[in-house]
């Protein structure tokens, strides 16, 4: 059984205000409902309301120890370069001595996987609670997986919180920073801004060439062209139902009226985000969030598997745990698919 | 089967029986319809009305108000209920009450809820009379999601058997005892005492009881546990006991509905702990009895 923090207490107002606060409200309130209990209230009243009810143990116990336990959905973010694996290694065992760019204190351990390979394991502390006396300091861990193809090198992280996220992509940028890791494939700076666009146009069609297609866009972002410190910018709700009805027709993006005057505008595309699926991957039947972007500097292509849905009995569409070893091959394949339009549209 | 008319009736009509003892008012009559200008009017200018299984009236244990809880009242077999139906219960009752708070006029005059009442509870009771699956009910109630946030906050309770059996266990004690408050902390963190059996505590799995047959006889303090699954932890037991200012007596009676050979474990357990204790801080502890209590299935 979960053991509640501070010998078996049963929790305080001021211990359930941590826990709305610290918990994520889709657990909490999936915890209440197994209990019938459905609270139609903002977060501020949510520890007075709770405070009435007096569940057992084992509840209590599994609402605290979701906190520090793993969360449901794991996602998979990566990016990949030319390199000599040797020398990239030997940056990274430099890297591990190192606090990394994160007020957070990061510890690495490394160990060899396979004979081009190896896998960062990398740790790092949370405090919660600080407003209660249920201060938790939490450790958080995920790997980083760095595998050797020819002169490739692929680096997946496995982060589990979007903390966990941050320190990842501090790590690539850190890589790229010290010229470990040179991303010369997917350069965007390279290509014209209407090709930007061509690019992310291919990507969201559905193409039987890509084993994960497209099924619905989330989001797009764009960024002004060839200016430097410029930060990217959200596609307005509007414009995107605009540019997801012409996706969804079939319609080409780079021919769309908004996207010309975006482009006339001297914007580009940077993001996308959409929900995928696979047309040959028997081990998972729903869909995965995909996440594509150029979000550093250099503009490195990150990808990022974050959330997965399923259908249900009753025919909804309901999130679920992303499947890692699923994750991390739609990233490998979506990786290929964005090389690949990206050579097909220079 | 889904319910017919007149099995949902003999339902509400139990639900109402149970919890008119335990210091709730029904208002008006079970299964009438209330007025209400939000939806609007028909082609002949009447008022186009939502139909309300029971309306009930309390003093809240907790603000001291009076408070309102709308019900709705379903009996269904396990297997014809899914997740959209739940789900489709509970928002179509919430929406009721908001409804009903936005224009209450009807509610003062038709049911005599006084004004200053706050209408903020919804409670569908769905009994499941045949298939009833306790763990695999649990799991699809805690699949339904609430709506969005609402101000003033709405408390929607969805009572399965579990509660439902809860509920009749606690009017069958309170028939056997004839004197039962239940201990609540206050919105202001005091500890008091009151004869309602609030909607939270239905759905709690200890609270805080004292007892007495006849109005001249001294409280007997104690605490009713539901432990249908196993036996609860004695030192958490305990520490909710102390949170509720309970070990200040000199006699505590755990009345536990369970199984029998759960009320054996928590005897055993809760002796050993409080021993434990002792012998650990010098705490003088309550002298404790652990008694069982049959828990009584709720049958329309």
């Amino acid at each position: 059984m979960d053991r509640l923090p501070n010998n078996d207490l049963f929790p305080t107002e001021s211990d359930l205000s941590a826990l709305v606060a610290d918990a994520r409200k889709g657990h909490l309130k999936g915890m209440l409902a197994t209990e019938g209990v459905f609270l139609y209230a903002r977060d501020r009243f949510l520890p007075s309301r709770m405070g009435r009810f007096a569940f057992d143990q084992s509840w209590y116990g599994r609402a605290y120890g979701n906190l520090s336990g793993p969360p449901n959905s794991r996602s998979v973010t990566g990016c990949q370069g030319e390199g000599d694996v040797a020398e990239f290694l030997e940056v990274v065992s430099e890297l591990a001595d190192t606090e990394l760019l994160t007020p957070t204190p990061v510890r690495f351990s490394m160990r060899p996987a396979g004979p081009t390979g190896a896998v960062l394991h990398v740790t790092h502390t949370e405090v919660k609670g600080r407003r209660a006396r249920r201060i938790q300091r939490i450790e958080h861990e995920f790997d980083v997986e760095v595998v050797a193809e020819g002169s490739q090198i692929r680096i997946l992280a496995f982060p589990r919180s979007s903390k966990d996220s941050t320190i990842a992509k501090a790590l690539f940028r850190e890589l790229l920073k010290r010229g470990a890791l040179k991303e010369e494939v997917v350069d965007l700076d390279r290509v014209s801004t209407r090709a930007r666009v061509r690019l992310f146009n291919r990507l969201l069609e559905s193409k039987e060439a890509d084993e994960w297609n497209a099924r619905e866009v989330c989001g797009l972002s764009i960024r002004m062209g060839e200016t430097a410190g410029h930060e990217d910018v959200e596609v307005s709700a509007e414009d995107l139902k605009v540019l997801k009805a012409a996706h969804l027709e079939g319609r080409n993006l780079d021919r769309h009226d908004l996207v010309e005057q975006l482009i006339d505008d001297g914007y580009y595309f940077s993001a996308a985000s959409y929900w995928a699926a696979c047309i040959r991957d028997s081990r998972f039947s729903g869909e995965l969030k995909i996440d594509v972007g150029f979000k550093l500097r250099p503009k490195v292509l990150l990808i990022q598997v974050s959330a997965a849905r399923q259908d249900t009995d009753d025919g909804r569409l309901e999130s679920c745990a992303v499947p890692h070893d699923v994750a991390a091959d739609a990233m490998r394949s979506t990786w290929s698919a964005v090389v690949r339009h990206f050579r097909a549209v220079q | 089967m889904p319910e017919n008319n007149r099995e949902s009736w003999s339902h509400a009509v139990l639900f109402a029986r149970h919890v008119t003892g335990l210091g709730w008012n029904l208002k008006g009559d079970l299964d009438r319809d209330i007025p209400c200008p939000k939806l609007g009017t028909y082609k002949s200018g009447r008022v186009k009305a939502h139909g309300v299984d029971g309306l009930f009236e309390f003093t809240c244990p907790y603000g001291g108000g009076q408070r309102a809880v709308l019900l709705e009242g379903k009996r269904w077999a396990f297997r014809n209920v899914g997740l959209s139906n739940l789900q489709d219960w509970m928002r179509t009752l919430v929406k009721k009450v908001r409804d009903l708070q936005e224009s209450p006029e009807e509610l003062y005059e038709l049911r005599g809820i006084s004004p200053g009442t706050s209408l903020d509870t919804a409670l569908v009771a769905w009994e499941c009379h045949e298939g009833w699956d306790g763990t695999a009910g649990k799991t699809l109630v805690g699949r339904v999601r609430p709506g969005r946030a609402t101000n003033p906050p709405i408390l929607a309770l969805i009572s399965t058997n579990t509660q439902l059996t809860r509920l009749s266990t606690v009017a069958n004690l309170k028939e056997r005892v004839r004197y039962l408050e239940f201990g609540y902390i206050n919105n202001r963190g005091l500890f008091s005492w009151s004869p309602v059996l609030s909607p939270e505590a239905l759905h709690s799995s200890m609270m805080p009881i004292r007892t007495k047959e006849a109005a001249d006889d001294r409280w007997e303090h104690g605490a009713l546990v539901f432990a249908e699954q196993g036996a609860p932890n004695p030192a958490f037991l305990l520490q909710y006991l102390s949170s509720r200012q309970m070990l200040s007596h000199g006699k505590l009676g755990i009345q536990v509905a369970g199984p029998e050979n759960v009320v054996q474990a928590v005897r055993q357990q809760v002796t050993s702990e409080v021993r434990s204790v002792e012998a650990q801080t010098g705490w003088s502890p309550p002298r404790f009895s652990v008694v069982p209590v049959p828990l009584v299935p709720f049958a329309s």
